[in-house]
């Protein structure tokens, strides 16, 4: 079975590629998601400025520095971004987002798909501009899913809460956009 | 008419214990040659409790008659609070000896590692979720299992394809093969990890996660080591199944291996003192397999 179908696979395939197969085979959801990269390209360029002057975490044999780093930054982030909500950067792309979350759980058997889900924090719904919950084990990505959502900068990373996929900051530890209910709902 | 049996009792308990301390409580049975690559792994042992102290004890003593030189982590090296003082409590007090002992920790990340943990300069990751390093003709591939995106795959096959050297070891926290109940094979990183490690023959991967220690059967002419009980213990969780080729879980435990040319030796030793697997494996002669490169994940 394929991971992901076709959705995925064509989400991710570089353009040259898709034109081998087949001339007329254009990716309908290319517009989409070249806004969703645009939108985060400038949320990397806002975070860049905000980190100017801060210095960057190092490798020290304490790690006060690099706390330092991630409070100061999510406190500026915040309150660049103050008034961001839920949606600001996937925007419409959430349905494709959805899609490639829901292919994959088809492709699992139950036993998987829970399995999967195992230690995902179960803090429900996330809050754009709140910190992923530092407690809990941070949530492993499916490898599988991972390999077919959408390449982003470095520094963000997908990640999962509850039944909703969640855009996280690195370095701030901040939630910055998630997709409520990108998990579909199985019966255990 | 009590008292000389109560003194006999207490010198029988006197004797017992000089008798016991006189016992070594480990026996290494790896050749322990000169020159060799000598390591300790374990993984999941952060917790900060009792368990994980006799763990760092024991593996002191093991070094003075087997001089490791080096550790390496697979992973939950911390649980729970990490701020600066929790890794005083976590690691730098229960291995103090080694570290005092220039002993270098090589960590890579688990679940329940903080991301920003990759910059706590005593484990050697300088500042990456993912890295790599050499001791002498062995190269350690070290992998963040906990978000394998496209960008850190592309690296390791880079690292793969220009790695040299006669050994290859691959160490991340979660396991593509586990007997362990509570998680078992990750068969997701399975699917993307393994044809990379076939292709580029990796001799062996070590693992964490179930805090159990298993030996699995080669795979694919791949050797893999489950060693997830450094501090953590769930105990009763090994369902050995016919991946086992060893395992044991009544106790927390740590890994021994050593390196020799051709041979791979490897010891693991429980929190009592005892061998619970040794074994020596020898280095596999492969000529390189072809991978499908159709660009599609398949289960």
């Amino acid at each position: 079975m394929l991971l992901a179908g076709t959705v995925g696979a064509w989400i991710i395939a570089p353009a040259p590629m898709i034109a081998q197969h087949t001339e007329e085979k254009v990716n309908p959801h290319a517009a989409t998601l070249q806004g969703f990269s645009d939108r985060l390209k400038a949320y990397v360029a806002l975070k860049k400025k905000l980190e100017a002057g801060l210095p960057q975490p190092q490798p020290s044999d304490r790690t006060t520095n690099v706390e330092h780093h991630r409070t100061e930054l999510a406190q500026r982030i915040k309150e660049a971004r103050n008034g961001a909500k839920q949606g600001d950067l996937f925007g419409d792309a959430q349905p494709i987002f959805k899609q490639i979350v829901a292919r994959d759980a088809e492709n699992r058997g139950a036993r998987d798909a829970l399995a999967t889900m195992q230690e995902v924090p179960a803090q429900s719904p996330p809050a754009v501009n709140t910190a992923y919950p530092e407690k809990a084990a941070l949530a492993t990505v499916p490898p599988l899913i991972l390999v077919n959502l959408p390449r982003l900068p470095d520094g963000l990373e997908y990640r999962f809460m509850g039944r909703d996929l969640v855009l996280r900051d690195q370095a701030s530890n901040l939630i910055i956009d998630f997709v409520p209910g990108a998990v579909p709902a199985f019966k255990k | 008419m009590r008292l000389p049996s109560i003194r006999l009792a207490a010198a029988a308990v006197v004797l017992s214990c000089a008798a016991l301390a006189a016992q070594p409580k480990l026996t290494i049975t790896l050749p322990n040659k000169p020159d060799t690559v000598k390591f300790a792994a374990f993984g999941d042992m952060g917790t900060g409790d009792k368990a994980q102290y006799e763990i760092g004890t024991l593996m002191n003593e093991a070094r003075e008659s087997f001089a490791y030189a080096f550790v390496i982590m697979l992973g939950d090296n911390l649980y729970g609070s990490q701020k600066p003082e929790d890794f005083v409590t976590k690691f730098e007090t229960p291995y103090k000896p080694l570290l005092a002992a220039g002993v270098k920790f090589y960590a890579a990340l688990g679940n329940h590692d903080q991301q920003t943990n990759r910059f706590y300069k005593p484990w050697n990751m300088n500042g990456e979720r993912y890295y790599t390093y050499t001791k002498k003709d062995v190269r350690f591939f070290v992998l963040d299992s906990d978000y394998l995106d496209r960008k850190q795959l592309d690296w390791l096959e880079n690292e793969l394809k220009t790695s040299t050297d006669d050994w290859k070891i691959a160490y991340f926290h979660h396991p593509l093969y586990s007997s362990g109940g509570r998680h078992g094979s990750e068969t997701d990183l399975r699917v993307i990890l393994e044809p990379l490690f076939m292709k580029y023959q990796v001799n062996a991967v070590f693992s964490g996660h179930d805090h159990v220690y298993e030996r699995v059967k080669p795979q694919h002419d791949i050797y893999y080591f489950v060693a997830g009980s450094g501090g953590q213990l769930r105990a009763g969780d090994l369902k050995k199944t016919g991946l086992t080729a060893a395992g044991y879980d009544q106790e927390q435990s740590f890994m021994l291996v050593e390196i020799d040319k051709d041979a791979m030796s490897i010891e693991a030793i429980a929190r009592s003192g005892k061998t619970v697997d040794s074994a020596t494996l020898a280095r596999q002669k492969r000529v390189p397999q072809p991978v499908s490169t159709s660009g599609a994940v398949q289960r």
